[in-house]
């Protein structure tokens, strides 16, 4: 009976070693495979690439694409949500601590009047498309805006953003999909292998 | 400078998990070279000005570490995963602004993050998910 015990519970050791095993191997998929994309092959646009900054802004883009956040009212939904959560966590000061922010950094990440009006406007203009200073603020539970700024550059020398300067000065970021893309199919192949058992 | 303060230092750095960017300026024989931004985070940083005084060298690597993360302090939210400083060796981010997003965690921000994205989703729970998808090419 105990020997019976011991082989099930050696059974669900392996079984999570399998599991922490395939969730390395996604993780160092993603890596690979947005490096092979790259059309830039530079190894200062790659290093920055394979910051783990990199796997949380594709995961951005990948969920913008994937919970179909398509229209002006869903980009202007997503900022209420967000302001509505910074409010929350602005009287959270122990969750504040934990996150690692303060309120100073939260309030400037905040949609204001005008800048709900901007990213509302950019978005119906060129569906997709976010200021890049917009873009950081929805990303301030996860980088630094030159963080942000930093991965943009480097997504766009690899070919996966578009990135211009607009007449009014600020620099308008768009995907072209590929981030989305290899992310995706890197979480789905994770799913696939977690199933196949290995 | 106390132990505690460079203990934490050291697993801050030791928590990063990104690839060095380790452009080592001057040479291991002489001082390393600073440029004068980064004198200014280093006079603005109560760690890195004690520890420039016993070890310029790590004061060196410690900046080539930032600059591989990020260079705003104001902004600096990037935090190590994993990173586990000891509740009483962590570095005052007062005192060391530049330093602080080398010590903070943030898997509770990631989940965060997924959840706000999933309530924002059109019709929640009615929509079907677009999942965008590039399966493996090997």
């Amino acid at each position: 009976m105990k020997r019976c015990k011991n082989r099930t519970e050696r059974d669900e050791i392996e079984a999570d070693l399998a599991l922490l095993e395939s969730l390395r191997w996604s993780k160092k998929e993603f890596f690979d495979r947005i490096c092979q994309e790259s059309k830039s092959q530079d190894e200062k646009v790659l290093s920055v690439l394979r910051l783990e900054p990199a796997y949380q802004f594709a995961e951005f883009y990948y969920l913008l694409r994937a919970r179909r956040i398509e229209t002006e009212d869903d980009i202007q939904r997503l900022a209420d949500i967000h302001n509505k959560y910074i409010v929350d966590l602005t009287k959270d000061p122990k969750k504040m601590a934990r996150l690692g922010l303060n309120s100073e950094r939260l309030l400037d990440a905040m949609f204001a009047a005008d800048t709900m009006r901007r990213l509302a406007q950019i978005w119906r203009d060129r569906p997709g498309t976010l200021d890049q200073s917009n873009l950081a603020r929805l990303l301030v539970l996860v980088m630094s805006t030159e963080t942000c700024r930093k991965v943009a550059v480097a997504c766009a020398k690899a070919g996966f953003l578009q990135r211009e300067e607009s007449p009014y000065g600020m620099m308008l970021v768009c995907s072209n999909g590929v981030l989305e893309q290899v992310f995706g199919g890197c979480i789905r192949d994770l799913r696939h292998r977690i199933h196949k058992g290995g | 400078m106390s132990r505690k303060h460079l203990a934490a230092l050291v697993i801050a750095l030791a928590a990063l998990s990104e690839p060095a960017v380790a452009e080592l300026r001057g040479s291991p024989e002489g001082p390393p070279v600073f440029t004068a931004a980064e004198v200014a985070v280093i006079t603005r940083n109560a760690v890195l000005s004690a520890l420039i005084q016993d070890n310029p060298w790590a004061v060196r690597r410690v900046l080539d570490a930032l600059a591989a993360v990020s260079t705003t302090p104001s902004n600096g939210s990037k935090r190590a995963v994993g990173s586990a400083a000891p509740a009483d060796a962590t570095i005052d981010p007062l005192a060391n602004p530049d330093l602080d997003q080398l010590q903070r965690v943030s898997p509770e921000a990631l989940l965060d993050l997924f959840r706000l994205l999933k309530e924002a989703q059109p019709g929640s729970g009615g929509a079907k998910p677009q999942t965008p998808v590039k399966p493996a090419s090997r």
